[in-house]
């Protein structure tokens, strides 16, 4: 897995912390030929076909009562936001008022790891992004430009920009300029939003409603990516989505697909007996966790599907982030 | 685009439709001919200036030499003519008169040896060593320049897997110097190493021994120019290679040919190779994705030799 893709799964993780409810709905495939709103929705812009996929509004993110405990917890946690900046050549977390990204596969049969595709809306140096793409080891100092479709792309090394608006940017793996292009035009009209591999998840997850959408087929990435799950229990989930609000108060919902019915009730498990053993600890229950743990966390298992729902008071979420940190200090973990 | 430099380089890969016919996997040719000089070595002759120039061991007005089988040549003048470097081109008296005219008319002075085996002292690259020496000259040195695979690795490697979305079944090119298969079959092996790297050699040329049986095969006369050697040329790396495919000039000519007329592609006689190989490979119904092959040059200087009928006809 690319540090790009690791560093971007971070920023998604601590997009748990997003605060407005805008509540955006899968938008309409455009019309083949019509090209769609570069400024619209991100999701409308990735092509179809990616195995993970997120959307965070950042602009919320950085609005949420939680957001500096979350930058300190996620940093705690090892997210290394100087190498996010680097990677993608501007602050994202300061910066961008909308992001999305994607996972593509390679299709090479022993090709390893993944292509991301990120989109960001927000104030950005162009030539500042530009030349410290250059600057990356693998870039080899040189950058060229490549037509597809009508819109010209920077590349530099394996990577290739496109700026369609002055506040947009689109950063891809190189091989992924005829897909995108293919999409900005209009010839393609597919998209993450028409992904059929994630349609009854998302019914089950209520919609995908909220600053924050994560979607991510689980088993394909396992498969090319060289993942490494924590438990036997991440390795039964196949494919997961998760959508979620935190204006103060969080609110979020996930759908999952086992692996079969077994592994399905395996997970549900697992978490009801993680909950309930943490809830009884003396330390949860003095610091006002126990209603979280007992009633905010609800699942449910239908078969091979299994659903997650949370919610949590905005004084419980600063109480939770808290708790975590100081977890963290005094058993010196960072990971 | 500020100079004629920056078209160098991004050329079409484009699908072969009648020729192709039978095939398993599309055919995709990387037409290297359509840069500004008319072949692959523009990349290896701005690579070269550029990396020197990075080095400080060029001045103002310096002059370049080059032993060349012709494209380099050009390539180099080019480079020259916009960058302004002054350039002495030796080459093989075998080469056509097209390729010497073209050098003179850029600007070039052209010497020209005897078709003499590497080692003699009439040999071309022997030649040109000696002149750079005696003029104080840059010697470019293609045959041993690091710069050469390491171009196509950071540019020629990369469009193509790009032009594919990653799905490369095999790539096939001829070997001249070798920078370009081991610039490209390094790059595309780094992003899947399933991807095959085949060399189409010219029967008659020994690489094609070395790569199928260890060993430098038996040498013969050969009429392809630009491509195969008596010699593993020092930029060669053939660990990189899967395997080789051994054409002969009849065979590539008449299939230049069929590429002019069927297919719209103004090539030379060595993409006439590249394309023969690609196609044997193509119809193997094992291959798992498309075969590209890496056309070199345009049509234009083999006009008084591959497509004069009369010198066709001696062809064997």
């Amino acid at each position: 897995m690319s540090p790009l893709c690791l560093r971007l799964l971070a920023l998604v993780a601590l997009a748990g912390c997003a605060t407005t409810a805008t509540a955006a709905q899968p938008t309409r495939a455009a019309r083949a030929h019509t090209p769609p709103d570069v400024r619209g929705d991100a999701l409308a812009l990735l092509p179809h076909g990616a195995v993970a996929w997120a959307r965070v509004d950042a602009a919320a993110l950085r609005a949420s009562p939680h957001f500096d405990a979350g930058i300190e917890l996620a940093r705690g946690l090892g997210a290394d936001f100087a190498m996010l900046e680097r990677e993608l050549g501007f602050d994202a977390i300061r910066s961008a008022e909308r992001v999305a990204f994607a996972i593509y596969l390679p299709p090479g049969e022993s090709a390893q790891g993944g292509w991301p595709l990120v989109y960001a809306r927000g104030r950005f140096d162009r030539e500042a992004i530009l030349t410290a793409a250059a600057a990356r080891p693998d870039a080899h100092g040189q950058r060229s430009e490549a037509t597809e479709h009508g819109l010209t792309f920077t590349v530099v090394g394996n990577r290739a920009y496109l700026f369609p608006a002055p506040d947009v940017m689109l950063v891809m793996e190189r091989a992924l300029v005829r897909r995108v292009a293919a999409r900005l035009s209009g010839e393609s009209s597919r998209t993450v939003l028409t992904d059929e591999r994630f349609t009854a998840l998302w019914r089950a997850a209520g919609g995908m409603g909220g600053p924050f959408a994560l979607a991510m087929d689980l088993a394909a990435m396992r498969a090319r990516m060289r993942m490494q799950s924590p438990s036997p229990e991440a390795e039964a989930l196949e494919a997961f989505v998760v959508h979620g609000d935190a204006p103060g108060a969080l609110t979020a919902q996930a759908a999952g697909t086992a692996r079969d019915a077994n592994a399905a009730h395996l997970i549900v498990t697992t978490v009801d007996d993680a909950r309930a053993e943490v809830g009884g600890q003396l330390p949860v229950r003095l610091l006002g966790l126990s209603r979280v743990l007992r009633d905010g966390i609800r699942t449910h298992e239908d078969g091979a599907t299994v659903r997650v729902e949370v919610d949590a008071t905005a004084d419980e979420v600063r109480r939770l982030l808290r708790a975590t940190s100081l977890l963290r200090e005094l058993t010196g973990q960072s990971s | 685009m500020r100079t004629l430099l920056d078209a160098i380089g991004h050329t079409p890969l484009v699908a072969l439709s009648r020729v192709s016919a039978g095939c398993h996997v599309p055919v995709l040719v990387k037409c290297e001919h359509m840069n500004p000089g008319g072949s692959v070595k523009d990349r290896l002759a701005l690579a070269i200036v550029r990396d020197a120039e990075a080095r400080g061991v060029l001045s103002p007005g310096a002059t370049l030499v080059e032993a060349t089988a012709g494209n380099t040549g050009v390539g180099l003048a080019l480079v020259a003519a916009i960058k302004g470097y002054s350039l002495v081109c030796v080459m093989p008296e075998k080469m056509s008169h097209d390729k010497r005219s073209a050098l003179r008319a850029l600007g070039a002075e052209v010497i020209i040896t005897d078709n003499a085996p590497p080692g003699d002292p009439k040999n071309f690259q022997m030649v040109a060593r000696r002149i750079a020496e005696e003029r104080g000259a840059f010697l470019t040195d293609q045959f041993r320049n690091a710069a050469n695979p390491r171009v196509h690795f950071e540019s020629t490697g990369p469009e193509i897997y790009a032009q594919c979305e990653g799905n490369v079944g095999a790539f096939v090119a001829g070997v001249g110097t070798g920078g370009t298969i081991t610039g490209v079959g390094r790059y595309l092996k780094s992003r899947d190493p399933s991807v095959q790297i085949i060399l189409a050699d010219p029967a008659g040329s020994r690489l094609a021994g070395l790569v199928n049986h260890g060993a430098l095969g038996d040498g013969a006369a050969y009429l392809v120019e630009g491509i195969g050697s008596s010699e593993v040329p020092q930029v060669l790396d053939p660990s990189v290679i899967d395997r080789a495919e051994v054409v002969s000039d009849r065979e590539s000519f008449e299939m230049t040919h069929r590429l002019v007329r069927e297919e719209g592609l103004l090539v030379g006689g060595s993409a006439g190779t590249a394309v023969v190989a690609a196609l044997r490979l193509a119809r193997d119904a094992g291959m798992k994705g498309p075969v590209v092959a890496l056309v070199p040059d345009g049509w234009d200087r083999y006009r008084s030799k591959i497509f004069d009928p009369a010198w066709m006809k001696a062809v064997p």
